[in-house]
């Protein structure tokens, strides 16, 4: 039988929004209404449950059990899908121009990026191989923004999705013409993963699912935040580009969603366009 | 736009160009509704599609960003690799959700969000296309009180989307585009929707 998206109601959203906000101190308030509600219907699907009060009781019985029971509901709730490459164009604004321009402006040539997605790992991925790729990496910090631990394994295995192989390849031709990304996956017994060695200059770093960066101050080169946004509202997207903002340095740049844009919040006198069409912004030194 | 506002979904995959074109040609300049496109296209290709469009639409054709307002009297591309749906205060909201029926934008999760943000004032269309998206949505669009049109499936140039709505719901309309674009005039002068 075909699944179907929003059986869960606005009013059944709510409950649980309360119930979790309740139980385990996390407030979804930030998020996009419709995408909270489909977020629910499919962590719903997962379990086979027909009722909301179902994942209500889950939620509520399993909080006297620690908190793993809630790390996988977080996992579940948390978009997973994108891709390697994705925007093969904006990879290769990034791979021409932007971390070269970055790289000199450094003193020993690596950048200082963070990755603030909530995906599985994908814009990670894609990064740590274009810096690979340039010569940076080893001279480079990342750190990656995760809000459940589940998220925050598999990232670190480096586990990619099988089923996304093709996408995933043709994207990377898109971006690198004369190139392959098979070199950079392996192919194991339990599935496809990113190449080991290309993991260990990453740092994890515990966020909500809002991020915001309290720990960093001027600190960040780059920001990759793509299609994050779109989950959250307008108020929480503000808060999650004040921390974004405090979190770059003077000119460092922030990368969002191409079809995201930052002029309709009230942030945005803070950033300078440097590339409109892959959405590519420079932090102000104000 | 004062009020609330009347949306029609567009939904097409395979075959559905010419009819968006003969639809979005017809309907006349000052038409109040909003119309969301939700085509089937290719995920690569960020440019061109709207463009032509626009070259033979009285409407303004666009690809929204995330969070934009819906305005009465533009036609709303789905951007290539998002879906595209709606929340309340018309607004489009974008997702990176895993494709459905291989699809991404899904004319599904556009029927859903509409018919939960709109209800009675939701409208779906279905044109050709090959495969399956935009049945199971059309049905909840069709319960949540919208009115639902679908190409007949001898006009169109890969029945299977058509008749895969059909045969899942018993739709208000089924017709050749001409009848869908009358329809579109008639709600707009009933003021379709409106208490």
């Amino acid at each position: 039988m075909e699944k179907q998206p929003f059986n869960i109601g606005l009013k059944e959203t709510r409950e649980v929004v309360s119930d979790v906000r309740e139980y385990y101190g996390v407030n979804f308030d930030g998020w996009s209404m419709p995408h909270l509600m489909m977020r629910l219907n499919a962590v719903m699907d997962y379990y086979g449950y027909r009722v909301v009060d179902q994942l209500r009781n889950r939620l509520i019985r399993n909080f006297t059990q620690g908190r793993g029971y809630f790390e996988e509901f977080l996992d579940l709730l948390l978009v997973r899908s994108t891709e390697l490459f994705r925007d093969p164009s904006f990879w290769r604004v990034m791979s021409e121009q932007v971390l070269p321009m970055l790289g000199r402006e450094s003193e020993n040539g690596g950048v200082r990026c963070v990755v603030c997605n909530n995906d599985s790992g994908e814009e990670l991925f894609s990064l740590l191989i274009v810096l690979e790729e340039l010569g940076m990496l080893d001279k480079s910090h990342i750190t990656v923004c995760y809000a459940s631990e589940p998220r925050r394994e598999r990232i670190e295995r480096g586990e990619l999705q099988e089923q996304q192989d093709e996408v995933e390849s043709a994207n990377y031709v898109r971006y690198h013409p004369t190139g392959t990304l098979d070199k950079w996956v392996e192919q194991r017994k339990d599935g496809r993963f990113l190449a080991r060695e290309l993991l260990t200059r990453v740092e994890y770093q515990r966020e909500t699912c809002e991020p915001q960066l309290l720990d960093y101050e001027g600190v960040f080169d780059l920001a990759l935040c793509r299609n994050q946004f779109l989950y959250y509202g307008v108020r929480s997207v503000e808060k999650q580009l004040a921390g974004l903002h405090r979190a770059l340095r003077a000119g460092g740049i922030l990368a969002v969603g191409v079809c995201e844009r930052l002029d309709n919040v009230r942030i945005s006198g803070k950033f300078t366009t440097v590339n409109g069409e892959e959405r590519i912004y420079k932090r102000s030194g104000v | 736009m004062g009020g609330m506002q009347r949306v029609v979904v567009i939904g097409g995959s395979a075959g559905s160009f010419q009819g968006v074109v003969n639809i979005l040609r017809s309907l006349p300049r000052s038409y109040p509704f909003a119309l969301l496109l939700c085509l089937h296209r290719l995920k690569h290709v960020r440019s061109g599609f709207v463009e032509a469009l626009s070259l033979k639409s009285n409407l303004p054709v666009v690809e929204p960003c995330d969070k934009d307002i819906m305005r009465g009297g533009v036609a709303y591309l789905a951007p290539a690799n998002y879906h595209m749906l709606v929340e309340f205060g018309n607004k489009i909201v974008l997702s990176t959700e895993a494709p459905v029926h291989h699809s991404r934008p899904s004319i599904d999760l556009t029927f859903y969000a509409v018919s939960r943000a709109y209800r009675n004032r939701a409208v779906g269309v279905l044109l050709s296309g090959a495969n399956r998206d935009g049945a199971l949505g059309m049905a909840r669009l069709k319960a949540g009180g919208g009115y639902s049109m679908v190409q007949d499936p001898a006009l169109c140039d890969v029945p299977a989307m058509t008749r895969a709505a059909l045969a899942e719901t018993e739709v208000d309309m089924v017709g050749s585009c001409e009848m869908i674009v009358a329809r579109l005039n008639e709600m707009a002068k009933e003021g379709y929707g409106e208490k």
